[in-house]
């Protein structure tokens, strides 16, 4: 059978799409790699990361703010990119390089004559979209009354899910991607600890849950915690989203590690973005990012980032030591090199160069040749869900991570809220579903569901064992966080000095709001910002398209940095609901 | 500790009165909060000022505090992003309607004349509203919007550079007393000894007010707020919609449609957080009045506290009977970002001179017990 392909267009140009795809991954494999221009400082923005949280936008005729990634491309669609008026451009142009945050608070533009004429300049032609008055279809709300929500359909979820559910619980997973299984499904490497390639070890669990008939619903983004309720959201692409209110004793996020991208000089290239994004557009897709690749990283993550990226064709430099947290274990090494990855080290500085586009990447003074480079260097749990719940976020070292303070079975400060997963802390897929299984039991207790005490130890037994012989550098830092949780504290370790660039005015930590690096220490050292809710006021840091999804933990780790607190004292900054951009249409929909 | 002129609560009304104190030359200065700068209410605002008041004390208050603000951009070192766009009360009255106009004459004596509109002029020049029922509209080009993190981070880098302190995540516990005065302060660290100490903490002022006995006719009431995701600048004004629960919605000068609805009503507590209830009636609202708001995003909820009084209107200086060296400025009922230039100002004078400004004189916290309430009846949200 061949694939329907058909033609869409982007700005009047056309380009080729494959039925049934992401608009983000169609106009990726036409060549189309500037999704967003930055208006405060005149640049070609590329995607970092394809999730539905991702923050680029695109106009079609019915919807002006459509997600580049939840919508599915259709036959006939005429699409634009938001752009800047000719007069914002020209301002920002001739002014580029007073524009940070200190922009408006120069004392020449600030003064109240001068403020009247730049503010209404400013205000004349953003480049966003206005949205459109079309009246889509009928928006119908739902219901879903569980006793257990999980939130993710990683393998940690899917095995809880399907533990719970063999235990006689009434449970259901949502999951805000398209495809079920978290970052296996897209993971062609093994699983050391019990020799199975990630993917097909998904494809077992998965049907573990279809036989079980666990309820599986894609698409569906749990949208926040509220006095009246939890919210969820069924991401409609090109239609209406429509609106789920959550009703369950008890919530377990199993949401996985989300990569994030790090820092250094020119980061906002087109075509820097986040290595599962990478994997995601390779290896289920089948779109190759590029053919000269960069993976930025030292865990075992980047080393099979690294690995698979090879294996589809492209060259790939591994460049470790910017995360400082931990070695890249030898025999991996040994391995990359088996396979011809360059492995590079980096010291001081990165730096990107190209022309709208990337093409080289000097780590310290090494020019490598480079038309893509995927972010493996940095993760973080979904901390918004956590803040919303009231769970306190701990640093660990080892997982160079910032992590939810949880007890052994994942139970955290809030009584209805459980962390399972890598979230956890615990990064082998099989273990950390076995972790998984012993919260099922836990739960299943809690559910009054006919579990014998045993039971509920022996799991939890098992995994901490399997867990402290074949990784005990994990175990030990996992330990220590579930160690601090039931001592009624945070864990407060320090993070080494991280690698940044040159000059930080042209390292972007937050793309949605054009935020700098550079911004950052100014706030923290010229006005004196030690606490990130004030920094975050000042900066705007956290409070565009993505809410803090992509800089929240950069941004903590550069005040880190500069104050020379531990991440976990810097603290995260209030991240409230929505989790993900909702349309009022939707919301209007909701019922009484 | 010892200092001259304590204040507990560092929201935008303690950092107003600490700025102008120091800028009268009075460093020695605290400002105490619990949390950091604004934590409670003032980095919670919707950020607007109008000098459209149904009281004259009230409208002759904000007209004054108004024109400060216009200044403070070239007196700070922040920018407060202050833009005159207006206020736009949509009507759907007769009654209320002519109401708007006789009182427009007074606004007229006081300098501050706005405008009645037909609902063909509100189809015309702004062509995005609904005006459907509608019959007529009041516009008050007087007032507009602020940056409220801004001007309160130019209050506080003004007060840190002349000698003044600014100490957060320090919480008042208690207000010593010695003999009929206010000797010190108790706090969560070492205790603050200060001649003169004026309680700012918004709805929070009686929690600490209690310790000596004293409680304000202040009520928190619940008020939630969201900001939709950056739109291209269409919505030219405040629009405010007096038949819908007051829903009102500005656009930010980022592209962000930021707003609120009056709704659900949770009085009496100050638990923080949000309400699915106010999501869906926010929305309702918000396509019945600007139709094209119904493919807009919700981007973020949160919820802050009006600390109203009987009359809407705020608490300045004290009461002859409290102990001396105590002060209050609270009760905004939701104006304190407006008002607080001025109230800065006129405290200021209060403290370092004893000297009450007439325009503070209705405000006296002894006005409840002798009838002498301000009779506010313009008040949104």
């Amino acid at each position: 059978m061949t694939e329907e392909v058909f033609e869409i267009k982007l700005n009047g140009e056309r380009v080729l799409c494959k039925k049934g795809e992401p608009l983000a991954v169609c106009l990726y494999r036409s060549g189309v790699k500037q999704f967003n221009y930055s208006s405060k400082h005149q640049r070609s923005r590329g995607f970092t990361n394809l999730d539905w949280w991702m923050p680029e936008r695109l106009q079609s005729e019915q919807d002006s703010f459509l997600n580049p990634y939840a919508a599915i491309n259709e036959k006939g669609l005429s699409l634009k990119t938001p752009k800047t008026g000719v007069a914002h451009r020209l301002l920002t142009k001739t002014v580029s390089k007073l524009i940070n945050s200190e922009f408006p608070h120069r004392p020449t533009i600030r003064k109240p004559p001068f403020w009247r004429l730049t503010s209404s300049y400013l205000r004349r032609d953003l480049p966003h979209p206005l949205p459109s008055e079309t009246k889509g279809e009928a928006v119908e709300p739902t219901i879903l009354e569980t006793d257990v929500l999980v939130v993710g359909s990683g393998i940690s979820g899917i095995c809880f899910a399907v533990k719970l559910k063999e235990l006689g619980g009434k449970v259901a997973v949502i999951e805000g991607d398209h495809i079920c299984g978290g970052h296996a499904v897209y993971d062609e490497s093994t699983i050391d600890s019990i020799g199975k390639r990630a993917r097909d070890y998904v494809e077992t669990v998965l049907k573990r849950a279809k036989d079980e008939r666990v309820p599986l619903l894609t698409d569906v983004v749990f949208n926040g915690f509220f006095d009246d309720g939890a919210l969820g959201i069924r991401l409609g692409g090109l239609r209406a989203d429509a609106p789920m209110l959550l009703k369950a004793k008890f919530f377990v996020f199993a949401t996985g590690l989300r990569d994030l991208p790090c820092l250094f000089e020119n980061n906002d290239l087109p075509s820097h973005m986040v290595a599962s994004s990478a994997l995601k557009l390779a290896n289920y897709y089948g779109v190759k990012p590029g053919s000269k690749g960069v993976v930025i990283g030292d865990s075992e993550y980047a080393v099979r980032t690294a690995l698979q990226l090879k294996k589809i064709g492209t060259s790939v430099t591994l460049v470790t030591g910017y995360g400082n947290c931990r070695e890249v274990r030898k025999e991996y090494l040994a391995g990359l090199q088996e396979e011809g990855v360059e492995i590079t080290t980096v010291v001081k500085k990165m730096r990107a160069e190209g022309r709208g586009k990337l093409e080289f990447l000097t780590v310290d003074d090494k020019k490598l040749a480079a038309d893509f480079v995927a972010s493996a260097g940095c993760w973080s749990p979904a901390l918004e869900l956590f803040g919303q719940a009231g769970i306190h976020i701990g640093y660990s070292h080892w997982m160079n991570c910032l992590l939810p303070m949880h007890g052994w079975y994942g139970q955290t400060a809030n009584p209805s809220v459980f962390v399972i997963g890598r979230s956890s802390g615990v990064l082998d897929e099989h273990i950390s579903s076995a972790f998984a299984e012993a919260t099922a039991y836990h739960i299943a207790k809690k559910l009054k569901l006919k579990v014998n005490e045993n039971q509920v130890m022996t799991r939890l037994n098992d995994a901490k064992e399997t867990l402290s012989r074949r990784y005990p550098q994990n175990y030990e830092a996992y330990c220590k966080l579930v160690n601090c949780y039931e001592a009624g504290e945070v864990l407060n370790e320090p993070r080494p000095k991280p690698v940044y660039a040159e000059d930080p005015r042209k390292v972007f930590v937050c793309v949605c709001e054009d935020v700098t690096l550079d911004d950052i220490y100014r706030g923290v050292k010229v006005h004196g910002f030690q606490d990130i809710e004030l920094l975050k006021r000042y900066t705007g840091i956290g409070t565009g398209k993505c809410q803090g999804k992509i800089c929240l933990t950069n941004v903590v780790y550069a005040i880190s940095d500069l104050t020379g607190k531990p991440p976990s004292v810097v603290g995260t900054f209030r991240q409230r609901p929505m989790v993900v951009t909702t349309s009022l249409e939707s919301l209007e929909a909701l019922r009484s | 500790m010892r200092t001259k002129v304590a204040i507990i609560g560092g929201g935008i009304v303690g950092l107003s009165i600490a700025y102008n104190l120091v800028k009268k030359g009075e460093r020695d200065v605290v400002i105490i909060d619990r949390k950091h700068i604004g934590y409670g209410s003032s980095t919670r605002s919707v950020a607007q000022f109008r000098t459209h008041f149904w009281a004259d004390e009230n409208a002759l208050f904000a007209i004054e505090s108004r024109k400060i603000l216009l200044k403070a951009g070239g007196q700070l070192n922040f920018n407060p992003l202050v833009e005159s766009n207006g206020y736009l009360w949509l009507l759907y009255d007769d009654e209320i309607l002519e109401a708007y106009h006789r009182r427009n004459m007074r606004w007229s004596e006081l300098g501050v004349a706005g405008r009645l509109l037909s609902p063909e002029d509100v189809r015309v020049i702004h062509p995005y509203i609904n005006t459907q029922g509608m019959t007529g509209a009041f516009y008050g080009p007087q007032n507009g919007r602020l940056h409220h993190d801004f001007l309160m981070f130019g209050y506080r880098n003004a007060i840190l550079k002349e000698g003044g302190k600014v100490l957060e995540y320090l919480e008042a516990k208690k207000l010593l007393m010695n003999g009929n005065r206010i000797r010190a302060i108790e706090t969560s660290s070492e205790p603050i000894e200060a001649n003169k100490v004026v309680v700012a903490a918004g709805v929070w002022s009686n929690e600490i007010l209690q310790t000596v006995g004293l409680q304000l006719p202040i009520t928190p009431e619940r008020k939630e707020v969201c900001v939709t995701e950056p739109m291209k600048p269409f919505i030219k004004t405040f629009v405010i919609n007096t038949k819908l629960k007051s829903f009102l919605i500005a656009q930010t000068l980022r592209g962000e449609g930021i707003g609120s609805l009056d709704h659900p009503p949770v009085k009496g507590t100050l638990q923080p957080g949000n309400t699915i209830e106010f999501l869906r009636e926010f929305s309702r609202a918000a396509i019945a009045t600007i139709p094209a708001l119904r493919k807009a995003r919700m981007l973020r909820v949160w919820s802050g506290f009006y600390e109203v009084t009987p009359d809407h209107s705020h608490i300045l200086g004290r009461n002859p009977e409290w102990p001396e060296s105590l002060y209050v400025a609270a009760g905004f009922s939701g104006h304190g970002l407006m008002m607080a230039p001025l109230v800065g100002k006129v405290m200021a004078e209060l403290l370092l001179e004893e000297k009450v400004h007439p325009l503070m004189k209705p405000y006296s916290p002894t006005r409840f017990e002798e009838g002498k309430e301000i009779r506010e009846t313009l008040v949104i949200g």
